[in-house]
């Protein structure tokens, strides 16, 4: 374990890579409170270093929490986040959200946690004093009382809400009687928390953390201390507190953007045991019995996030054709070659193997994750290329499953169908490629992917998927301003603006909803808020096709003319000339902004080999 | 671990979770003349001895915990 002196000299030396992975070793070895401090206090002076994003959270509890915001706030600083935490007063969670002026809403949070406990919430059901037959009823109040918190909530501030589910008791008060029947206090808790679901789904931006398969993850009886509870009126014990963190931030990383597109994996002894080129396909290690079925437990956890809609890669030191046997021909193998968007299977070093990856998926390296068993190429790779997210496997294969299931840089809370769909995008736009480096024109090429595009407003249906689109696509994206399911429900609904999306396929497939514009009409001048497409299609005209769309849109509605910001970031200087070279003049620069206008009198051209389809049909 | 080895481990707790300089937290620290060690600041205070010296304290040897010098007392007689 590194020790606080090496950190101190490192962060004195301004080494701030070197210090950052210190610290979270220190923190990952031993994630105490203590040490989550001394890892805030010692980080001040190179948080400017670290490029973090801002994420205001306001946790709302029943029960004293705060030993957990120090931990929450060093693990999602070691995740790029800048994590400022309000924590409500004790059990007034209530009235917090009822009171417009509560120094709650003075916070104006992100990102809400209602952090509440069976025995505050309903401690007649944790008492066992409700009878079997006013379940119902307990848990309609219930979910009509949370319903109302959502309701002022939303009625003042578009913030996340996070609910708990109520933790079952340790003991049953009838005890093993409970479970005999259908009507004992667990059940009740069960009927609650069903109730809790259906209203969170009810409500764009309401999310449920599951406290009590949390608890039971953990371990019910070591999760609470009695003696603190009753002493100080904190019911978790030292060390659940940085489970509770940790929890947290599963909901915190893909809330602020900080997930991972794509898994970059090993072969040889991460997928199976053994060495391909050396052992042979008879004698690698997988299949029925250990060793072999650890490795089928990885590659089942790897299937699992292929299904999430992560995109996978191979990178492995290996000669290919070794490798590929085993695809082809071992009988126990779960992953194919068509779950892969790309593989690099050779000899040279895995940072540069990555970093053509990235290039290839079109995606940033900091949207990559790595796999591998081995220590030393996972060094190299944090080393060299310090934006990959190195997930950290045990010395054994028994727990890398669990190790790669209990990463957070993984979590959705939205799945759209593009998300399941992921993987057949990325083996078709393999073939595009194909087709491409067959040769012939660009116009020639363009044609013959037959490409068809549907452009329409936002509807239910599509409104999570043109809300994830705003927090993820960085390169493509003019403003790069983010917004929630409700802001884009809002502003869908108001006459002034448009929130239009396009979707594209063509003869290898479909992209799904692949690009949005938003813009809103003022005196003449229809303004680009946001325009934006993601990664899977640039560089095949649609965002001319959608530029288009939208002038002809404006002109049609009477607008005279048409301005859209270019808003420089650190990844988006593939959109800067967008604007440009569709015959915008810049009329305003301000710091690195640039503003561009277009007269609405000049068309601006379709691309003919684009087919469009345009359905106002749907609500 | 020595009485005095303890005494700066507590120390250091107390000054890093209640914010304040270490050459300020003494024997006779207590809530009542240090304002940092306010009962949050109890809370984690007793969290971060748990987990610094791996025992769970009892209701009773919480309630003792109010003073630097009691502290000491509840460690250095705690069951091994």
């Amino acid at each position: 374990m590194p020790d606080r002196k090496q950190i101190i000299s490192a962060i004195e030396g301004r080494e701030h890579l070197r210090a950052t992975g210190l610290m979270r070793q220190l923190f990952n070895e031993a994630p105490t409170l203590a040490n989550a401090q001394f890892v805030l206090k010692q980080a001040e002076p190179i948080r400017e270093q670290l490029a973090l994003v801002p994420c205001r959270l306001a946790i709302l509890r029943s029960f004293t929490v705060e030993p957990v915001v120090p931990i929450v706030r060093a693990l999602a600083m070691f995740h790029g986040i800048d994590l400022t935490v309000h924590v409500g007063d004790f059990n007034a969670y209530n009235t917090e959200l009822l009171d417009p002026q509560s120094s709650f809403y003075g916070f104006n949070p992100d990102v809400v946690i209602l952090a509440t406990q069976t025995r505050d919430v309903l401690p007649e059901l944790w008492n066992g004093s409700v009878a079997a037959k006013d379940y119902e009823a307990l848990a309609a109040r219930a979910a009509s009382d949370v319903e109302h918190l959502i309701d002022s909530l939303r009625s003042r501030i578009k913030a996340h809400l996070i609910l708990n589910t109520l933790e079952m008791p340790n003991f049953p008060n009838a005890g093993i009687l409970d479970s005999q029947r259908n009507s004992g206090q667990s059940e009740g808790i069960r009927t609650v928390n069903r109730r809790l679901r259906e209203t969170a789904a009810k409500h764009l931006g309401v999310y449920v953390l599951d406290y009590d398969a949390l608890i039971a993850r953990f371990g019910r009886l070591t999760w609470g201390d009695e003696s603190k509870w009753l002493t100080m009126r904190m019911p978790l014990s030292a060390d659940s507190f940085v489970h509770l963190a940790r929890e947290y931030l599963r909901f915190l990383l893909p809330l602020c953007g900080r997930t991972c597109k794509a898994l970059v994996i090993d072969l040889d002894n991460t997928i199976w045991g053994g060495v391909i080129g050396e052992d042979g396909l008879d004698e690698i290690k997988l299949g029925a019995e250990y060793p072999g079925n650890a490795y089928l437990e990885v590659q089942r956890a790897i299937l699992d996030l292929h299904r999430r809609g992560i995109i996978l890669a191979i990178c492995s030191k290996n000669n290919p054709e070794d490798a590929l046997e085993v695809f082809k021909k071992h009988d126990s193998m779960l992953l194919r070659l068509d779950h892969f968007a790309a593989t690099r299977i050779n000899w040279k070093s895995k940072p540069e193997n990555i970093r053509e990856l990235a290039a290839d998926l079109n995606i940033g390296i900091d949207a990559l994750a790595f796999l591998d068993d081995n220590p030393l190429e996972r060094e190299e790779v944090r080393m060299l290329l310090p934006e990959v997210h190195v997930i950290d496997l045990p010395a054994g294969p028994a727990h890398f499953a669990v190790a790669l299931r209990s990463t957070p840089i993984f979590e959705r809370l939205v799945l759209s169908n593009e998300d399941r769909d992921r993987g057949a995008y990325y083996l078709a736009e393999r073939q595009r490629a194909q087709l491409q480096a067959s040769g012939g024109s660009l116009d020639d090429y363009y044609r013959s992917l037959g490409m068809v595009v549907e452009i329409g407003a936002v509807t239910t249906r599509t409104i999570a998927r043109v809300a994830q689109l705003t927090q993820k696509t960085n390169q493509f994206n003019l403003t790069t301003r983010r917004y929630s399911e409700q802001e884009i429900a809002s502003k869908a609904a108001d006459p002034r603006w448009s929130v239009d999306a396009l979707t594209a396929s063509d003869r290898f497939g479909d992209y799904g909803l692949v690009g949005v514009a938003i813009t809103n009409r003022i005196d003449g001048v229809c303004e680009i808020d946001s325009f934006l497409l993601s990664c899977r299609v640039i560089g095949r005209s649609v965002e001319t096709a959608l530029l288009s769309y939208v002038a002809r849109e404006a002109a049609s509605g009477g607008m005279r003319s048409i301005r859209g910001w270019y808003l420089p970031t650190r990844k988006n200087a593939p959109s800067k000339d967008f604007y440009p070279k569709h015959g915008f003049k810049m009329i305003n620069e301000n710091d690195g902004k640039l503003l561009f206008e277009h007269d609405l009198n000049n068309e601006i051209g379709w691309p003919d080999w684009i087919e469009l389809r345009t359905d106002r049909s749907e609500p | 671990m020595t009485n005095d080895a303890i005494f700066e481990k507590v120390r250091s707790i107390v000054a890093e979770v209640s914010e304040v300089e270490v050459g300020r937290v003494t024997l006779e620290s207590s809530p009542t003349n240090l304002e940092e060690w306010d009962s949050l600041a109890q809370v984690n205070i007793v969290l971060s001895l748990e987990q610094e010296f791996g025992h769970q304290f009892s209701p009773e040897q919480i309630e003792r915990m109010v003073s630097v010098e009691k502290i000491l007392e509840v460690l250095t007689t705690r069951a091994a």
